[in-house]
């Protein structure tokens, strides 16, 4: 029956491959889609889960814009009371609280903007992916200075050497520059927190604090206790996951919307063809009927004929998602805030089975009528057709 | 019907060695962002065109951007610059400024190691190998150096010159203020190289044409 299933579908190569080139083009979409959402929810935890710490204390304002430009080494424009630290310090949940204090300094005249970190020790041990370049050292002193790897490549910088803020009329010494970590690190100039707090003349100020719990499972308590910190703000790295995926999910319900649309269309097209095969195949149709077939056979030669298009769709189309998923993602990372580093992947497992479990489902839906009236088609009446 | 069958079987095979290609060893890797996979120092940039030009070459309405290497005549560079000087690209990026369709000099940008920071500068050369200006791009220097160092005193100081000039702070450079001698030694040093560099000829291995002064 296949192989007759598939003769049939041969007869008229182009209205068929046509057919076949939509359904490409729609599991393909939709595939990438899929594929696309799950690397990105994917990434992001991965990022997350990279960074060891389950949550942050912003200042007050929009939490998760807060958290972000943090996560991000971006400055902030209002800081948080030293005393949060202390709190965040004392709480029973938390293994490590490593604070941070962000500045950026416009230079307008020259079209760029230093970002400098005040950090200390604690941030270290949360980052544990930074490797420190051959000759350097850890903070030695007030005036010491450690540079990310692209901010040492552009400043021509290395151990030893001397830098220059000219917006605070600071003198440092170079005392480490930090291998490539890939993250926005590499941009960054950091120095010793108090330094940093007495650049920007806010000394008892921070920008937000970063803390890594002793258990995972004590987030809820430590976030509840933490929220009523004065001045400050409680941001989990579960939330913020959920706000970007819901950013994220808001855009993609829409191209999904298409994407269903565009495999509404091709289902469209499986009827189509399907019904012109019929109508064409009436007479045919007859003399299997007058020859002994029995409806059911009729009817599943049909159905077989639909799904034979729907999966040979589907297949092409996870080839143009695996050939174009690079095209589509850079396409639509722009829009996406703060996607994680890295490529996404083109096509997912998971991608891979719900599309060719849609598409089967889609091309035997869209050829059950089709097969039905072929299977009710009297052997008489059909041969009487011209 | 064999044709097409055969067809479908191959792409679904791509399709499937593609998708369900071993992982591989795990290998720890850090993602560069961007990073430079020859070692070199990255490009020196050149920030603001139309206003260097308007400075070094007034009459000029386009510019082109071109890649030369001189990797060929890296002995000869060593030899006129002397055993001591450092040599961190073999790689040039140079703009030949056009009026009118005709070049009339070139623009050259380099960045050096300052005392405090990296220090960009921009120096326009005309077709005869001399120095018609320079330009500071950027620097992070204490105050005093940055004053001596943009002073229109010691940044005329370098017009007239040619690969062949001594290019020496307190020589026939203007002795700069102690604060300001490490930086200054750089930035001369920077142009001697440049000049000596462009000199030699090097071999031009990209261009780019058709970017206009607006």
């Amino acid at each position: 029956m296949l192989l007759l299933a598939s003769k049939n579908l041969l007869r008229r190569p182009l209205r068929t491959l046509l057919t076949l080139a939509g359904l490409a083009v729609s599991v393909g979409l939709l595939a990438c889609l899929l594929s696309f959402g799950e690397g990105y929810e994917s990434g992001l935890r991965t990022e997350l889960d990279r960074m060891g710490i389950q949550m942050m204390l912003v200042p007050l304002g929009c939490p998760y814009d807060a958290a972000a430009r943090a996560l991000k080494g971006r400055a902030l424009d209002v800081s948080l009371p030293m005393a949060a630290l202390e709190v965040a310090r004392k709480d029973p949940a938390v293994a490590i609280a490593a604070p941070m204090y962000t500045a950026a300094l416009p230079r307008p005249e020259q079209g760029r903007t230093d970002l400098w970190v005040g950090i200390d020790e604690t941030t270290r041990v949360l980052k544990p992916y930074w490797k420190l370049a051959e000759g350097s050292s850890w903070f030695q002193g007030p005036d010491s200075v450690i540079l990310g790897a692209e901010a040492a490549a552009t400043e021509l910088r290395k151990p030893g050497d001397r830098f220059y803020s000219p917006e605070t009329r600071r003198q440092f010494t170079v005392t480490g520059v930090l291998e490539r970590t890939g993250t926005s690190d590499d941009s960054l100039f950091f120095v010793p927190l108090a330094t940093a707090q007495a650049m920007f003349k806010e000394p008892a100020r921070l920008t937000a604090v970063a803390i890594r719990l002793k258990d995972p499972a004590l987030l809820t308590g430590a976030t509840d206790r933490l929220q009523q910190v004065k001045g400050a703000q409680v941001v989990t790295l579960t939330e913020m996951m959920g706000t970007f995926l819901n950013l994220v999910g808001a855009a993609r319900t829409l191209i999904m919307a298409i994407a269903l649309v565009a495999l509404a269309v091709s289902a469209l097209g499986i009827f189509n063809t399907m019904m012109a095969s019929v109508l064409e195949r009436t007479r045919e149709l007859g003399v299997m009927r007058a020859v002994g077939a029995s409806r059911a056979r009729i009817f599943l030669l049909m159905a077989a004929e639909s799904a034979g298009l729907a999966v040979a769709g589907g297949v092409g189309g996870f080839a143009l998602a695996v050939l174009l998923g690079r095209v589509v993602e850079r396409t639509v990372r722009p829009f996406i805030p703060l996607a994680p580093e890295g490529g996404l992947p083109a096509l997912t497992a998971t991608a891979a089975v719900e599309c060719g479990l849609l598409m089967l489902v889609v091309g035997l839906a869209a050829g059950l009528y089709p097969a039905w009236q072929a299977s009710r088609l009297r052997p008489a009446e059909a041969l009487r057709v011209e | 019907m064999l044709w097409m069958a055969l067809a479908l079987a191959l792409v679904a095979a791509a399709s499937a060695a593609l998708f369900f290609r071993p992982a591989g060893p795990k290998i720890e890797t850090i993602r560069s962002n961007g990073g430079n996979p020859t070692g070199e120092p990255p490009m020196c940039p050149w920030r603001e065109p139309a206003k260097d030009l308007a400075a070094l070459f007034p009459g000029a309405d386009a510019y082109d951007s071109e890649i030369a290497v001189f990797s060929r005549k890296l002995l000869e560079v060593r030899r006129r610059l002397g055993a001591g000087a450092r040599i961190e690209s073999t790689r040039l990026y140079v703009y030949p400024v056009l009026a009118h369709g005709r070049r009339i000099g070139t623009v050259a940008v380099r960045r050096v190691s300052g005392e405090f920071g990296a220090i960009e500068m921009v120096a326009g050369i005309s077709p005869d190998g001399r120095l018609v200006g320079l330009r500071m791009q950027r620097l992070r220097e204490p105050p005093e150096s940055q004053e001596f160092l943009t002073s229109a005193a010691w940044l005329r100081a370098f017009a007239g010159k040619t690969a062949d000039s001594a290019l020496q702070s307190g020589g026939d450079l203007p002795a700069p203020p102690t604060a300001a001698r490490l930086s200054a030694q750089a930035v001369a040093g920077g142009v001697k190289a440049l000049l000596v560099e462009l000199a030699v000829g090097p071999e031009i291995i990209s261009v780019d044409t058709g970017n206009h002064v607006h």
